[in-house]
């Protein structure tokens, strides 16, 4: 066990736990958008950022989901330090996604007063990266992955075709915070990819045995048989 | 056969002490703002079968979860029930903690209160606690009378068959048995080499008899010639095979299966009007040659033009092997007879072949004056009586071309024998008749099941070097497929009890993988025999098996009803609202339920949903029971057509619905109060909608029957 001060109440812990999982066993709430318990911590999207106390060293700001604790530590997860951060972070995340409502009332919830920065394009993805661990940790499929980077870092499949591994299961889609996500996205074209005629050979299928496809042979039969009437 | 182990789980505990614990989630705020899950867990406490609760901020942390594990030992839960948000998610993760204690995974499930309750009735708190009851209550009853999943595994055999024999069959035979792997070429000519015509492709021909030569030499390699494969039956890692030699039957069991039939140039068939004698196919012209050059006599033709891609197949497609052949041609009857004008038309040129060497034959030929012209893909050459009329790209110009022999490239096409081979082994085929390969791009090399491999011309044609490369993919492939101990599945699986089965043939049809045969027993009546590594638990077969031999565990024949007689008596219906029961699919309307829930949509709370497999699974006896339980209204969702996860599930459910619904009008009842609705995986808009529009459809019919 590993004794620490979170806001200033000793808590006591199981070693290898992440400062997160520390305070949420202890009723402490953190807003956090990247992190879920079914998934490996992530550290993406900066919200969940606390202040570590660690004389000398002045103090510092570090992501309570990938920090591990440690003993001894003093921690606090409401400080001015903290709060300032939280504030730019959903300040910024709310100037591409300004529609999105989870955002809006994460804005609420820390106090962002006015907005300072707005991009010409919505765009709600905010690049936490959840559907794409969802979709290796919890379903062993990755179909999706992050793409190219800096402002145009995306989520998108390989070569940005359609996916022909997507099994649809639309995990991605339920764990997006924001509701970004589209299963589109990932087998929006399902018509390009060279799997698809057995999926189109099955509309002609009804029941096992039925099948509803033209008979080319007969047709052809006809043809001749009508060519050779007018003859 | 069936000699896979089936691992049933170590604890099975009799109905009678079944111990139910519930953990009751708050999920930080966002549960318990809605819901007051401290009397949530009260309720729970009272339910049958329950003897441990607890409510959690976060049973899903670490520390939740060894604190779950401990309460199963200390209490000697043998079935948890996780009050939380979508299984979808968390399930996997929960269920790892069950079994880390000993318990069957299907002995762990999660009802979901976020989702379908918190996220949705956030303005009305006393209807979601309601809800979130009759939910607790469902699951808690399923629990009762879920049956244990079976985790089932499957040894690899470390054989395998090649069918074909070309050089990449060889090449890939060669590698697997330098590493241990014993492998049996089933060739359908007599020899090695012999399925490769003579006339054209003499090298590779030379080059696959010496490696032929070679190969049957090692000890791991058997080599049947005249033999072909009748019968394919079993799963990856263990293939039952028979083979046809002569009149000789031979079975043996395998573990993977290349497919590497040589591919075959086309014939030029009948269906035209040109003088065969000045007409003729690369093959032909290459055996006149041959005949010129063993007489040593100059050979005696003076304009020769060569059509590549005249083949309108090879105008979307190439082939590969033509342009070589062409270019080569063309040297040689410039060696035979240097006065002789050598035409070539093409339209776009391929020069295979690893470093220069083609391309240097090319330069070759253009200093010894063979002329090339190119032609545009929508104008082809057209072949007249003595010329060739041509439209030259480069200069637009229309040309005529005298001719004394035209030379036609033909594609390559799959042996005759493939579309039986591919309907044998359940394999797709592409337009022009070769196995598809299904995601070339991203995962070349693989094939549709794990243990299939299609290598060379099976797939489309490749010359010797393009082929070669294809051979060491493979094998890496078969080597890494092999070096797995056992193949493990844990999707449910259904089985068959034989006491019960009648032989009647219904379910061998419907099943989708082809897991289901008919075996005949002490030669009285046909059995049913599962595959229970082939399976993938869509529950098809379930329902329609007449006698109910056939059960589901996890998802069986008892598990439905209880859930809806546990929904409809429990009281959590709002008072006067109509009762609805929802079967839902997991992959579409499940999902879109839960996309629904996780946007905040609302919709009437007088729902119940059920989850099943796939949609194949909605038993008309179970809708049946909903109704005379006193369900007011049955709402199914299937995934749309064409997009079924188990084949082509949705469509049995629309056809039984479309019987169910005929009965229902007979007998009295109202059909409407019956939808099946499509609904895609992320149609959470959609869900809602039809939700409501249906909920909206029963009050009126209930107030239709009030006022009569």
């Amino acid at each position: 066990m590993i004794h620490l001060m979170i806001d200033d109440k000793p808590i006591e812990i199981t070693e290898g736990r992440s400062l997160l999982e520390a305070c949420r066993e202890n009723g402490i709430d953190i807003p956090t958008l990247c992190y879920h318990p079914a998934l490996e911590p992530y550290g993406g999207c900066r919200l969940c950022m606390v202040e570590l106390f660690q004389p000398p060293r002045k103090s510092r700001l570090v992501a309570a989901c990938v920090y591990p604790c440690e003993e001894g530590l003093v921690v606090k997860t409401h400080s001015e330090m903290v709060l300032q951060s939280r504030r730019l972070t959903v300040e910024l995340l709310l100037a591409s996604a300004y529609n999105s409502p989870d955002i809006i009332a994460l804005a609420d919830q820390v106090g962002v007063g006015e907005v300072r920065f707005k991009l010409p394009e919505e765009n709600n993805c905010i690049l936490c990266g959840l559907c794409v661990r969802a979709c290796k940790e919890i379903t062993n499929i990755s179909a999706i992955s992050v793409i190219q980077r800096g402002m145009a870092k995306k989520v998108s499949t390989p070569f940005q075709v359609a996916s022909s591994r997507c099994i649809s299961c639309g995990t991605c889609v339920l764990i997006c915070p924001t509701g970004a996500f589209k299963l589109s996205d990932v087998i929006g074209v399902r018509s390009d990819v060279p799997g698809e005629p057995p999926y189109l050979r099955r509309y002609y299928r009804v029941g096992s045995e039925i099948d509803l496809r033209p008979n080319f042979v007969q047709d052809v039969a006809l043809l001749l048989g009508r060519k050779r009437d007018t003859e | 056969m069936n000699q896979f182990q089936i691992m049933l789980s170590e604890k099975q505990p009799q109905e009678s002490d079944i111990r139910v614990g519930v953990v009751v989630c708050d999920c930080g705020a966002r549960i318990a703002s809605v819901i007051d899950t401290e009397a949530l867990r009260r309720q729970a406490a009272e339910m049958p079968g329950v003897v441990f609760t607890s409510r959690e901020a976060y049973p899903c942390t670490k520390d939740g979860q060894a604190r779950l594990l401990k309460a199963i030992g200390d209490h000697q839960l043998n079935r948890v029930l996780v009050a939380g948000c979508s299984p979808r998610l968390i399930r996997s993760m929960f269920r790892a903690t069950a079994q880390e204690a000993g318990l069957a995974r299907s002995y762990l499930n999660v009802a979901n209160i976020r989702e379908q309750c918190a996220y949705i009735h956030t303005q009305d708190p006393s209807t979601a606690f309601q809800k979130a009851v009759g939910l607790l209550e469902m699951g808690v009853a399923r629990l009762g009378v879920t049956g244990a999943e079976t985790t089932r595994s499957s040894e690899v055999v470390k054989s395998v068959l090649m069918i074909g024999s070309d050089i990449s069959a060889l090449t890939t035979a060669q590698d697997l048995a330098e590493h241990g792997i014993r492998v049996t070429i089933v060739e359908r000519s007599s020899g090695f080499g012999e399925a490769i015509p003579d006339d054209l492709r003499k090298a590779t021909r030379m080059q696959t008899v010496e490696k032929g030569h070679e190969v049957s030499r090692h000890p791991l390699i058997d080599v049947m010639f005249n033999a072909h494969v009748t019968e394919v039956s079993g799963h990856p890692g263990e293939y039952a095979v028979r083979v046809q030699q002569n009149d000789r039957i031979i079975l043996f069991s395998v573990g993977v299966i290349v497919v590497a039939n040589a591919a075959e140039p086309k014939s030029l068939g009948s269906e035209h009007w040109f003088d065969r004698s000045r007409v003729k196919t690369q093959a032909e012209f290459e055996a006149e040659l041959d005949e010129a050059s063993r007489q040593e006599a100059p050979i005696d033709l003076k304009d020769v033009v060569m059509i590549f891609c005249a083949d309108e197949s090879q105008r979307t497609k190439c082939s590969r092997t033509c342009c070589n052949i062409g270019i080569r041609q063309a040297l040689k009857l410039k060696q035979l007879n240097p006065n002789a004008n050598v035409t070539i038309l093409f339209r776009e040129i391929y020069l295979g072949g690893i470093g220069e060497a083609y391309e240097n034959e090319m330069i070759q030929s253009r200093n010894l004056g063979v002329t090339f012209f190119r032609y545009r893909k929508d104008r082809p050459p057209v072949i007249g009586d003595q010329t060739v009329d041509l439209l030259d790209s480069l200069t637009g110009e229309a040309l005529r071309l005298p001719y004394d022999r035209v030379v036609m490239t033909m594609p390559l096409v799959p042996q005759d024998n493939m579309r039986q081979l591919a309907s044998l082994l359940g394999l797709p085929i592409d337009e022009d008749g070769f196995l598809a390969e299904p995601r070339t791009r991203l995962r070349p090399g693989r094939y549709a099941e794990p243990g299939i491999y299609a290598l060379g011309s099976a797939q489309q044609p490749v010359d010797t070097a393009e082929s070669l490369f294809q051979a060491y993919l493979t094998s890496a492939r078969v080597l890494r497929f092999m070096g797995q101990e056992s193949i493990k599945i844990e999707s449910p699986a259904a089985q068959i009890s034989p006491s019960l089965c009648t032989g009647c043939g219904n379910c061998p049809q419907v099943c989708p993988v082809k897991a289901i045969q008919l075996e005949s027993r002490d030669g009285v009546l046909s059995l049913s025999e599962i595959d229970q590594l082939r399976c993938i638990g869509c529950g098809n077969c379930v329902v329609v098996c007449p006698v109910k031999a056939i059960s589901l565990p996890g998802w069986d024949s008892v598990e439905i009803p209880v859930q809806m007689s546990a929904a409809l008596q429990s009281g959590t219906y709002r008072p006067g609202a109509p009762k609805i029961v929802a079967l839902a699919c997991e992959w579409s309307a499940y999902a879109a339920a839960d996309i629904a829930g996780a946007r905040r949509m609302t919709y009437p709370a007088d729902v119940r949903i059920i989850r099943t497999n796939c949609s194949a699974r909605f038993d008309p006896y179970h809708i049946l029971w909903a109704f005379l339980n006193g369900a007011d209204g049955v709402f199914l969702g299937a995934c749309p057509a064409g997009e079924c996860h188990y084949g082509s599930g949705n469509l049995y459910a629309l056809e039984r619905v479309e019987v169910l619904k005929k009965e229902l009008r007979e007998h009295g009842y109202d059909s409407r109060r019956l939808h099946l609705e499509f609904l895609s995986v992320d149609d959470g808009k959609k869900f809602v909608q039809t939700i409501e529009n249906f909920v909206k459809k029963i009050k009126e019919l209930d107030s239709e029957v009030a006022r009569r």
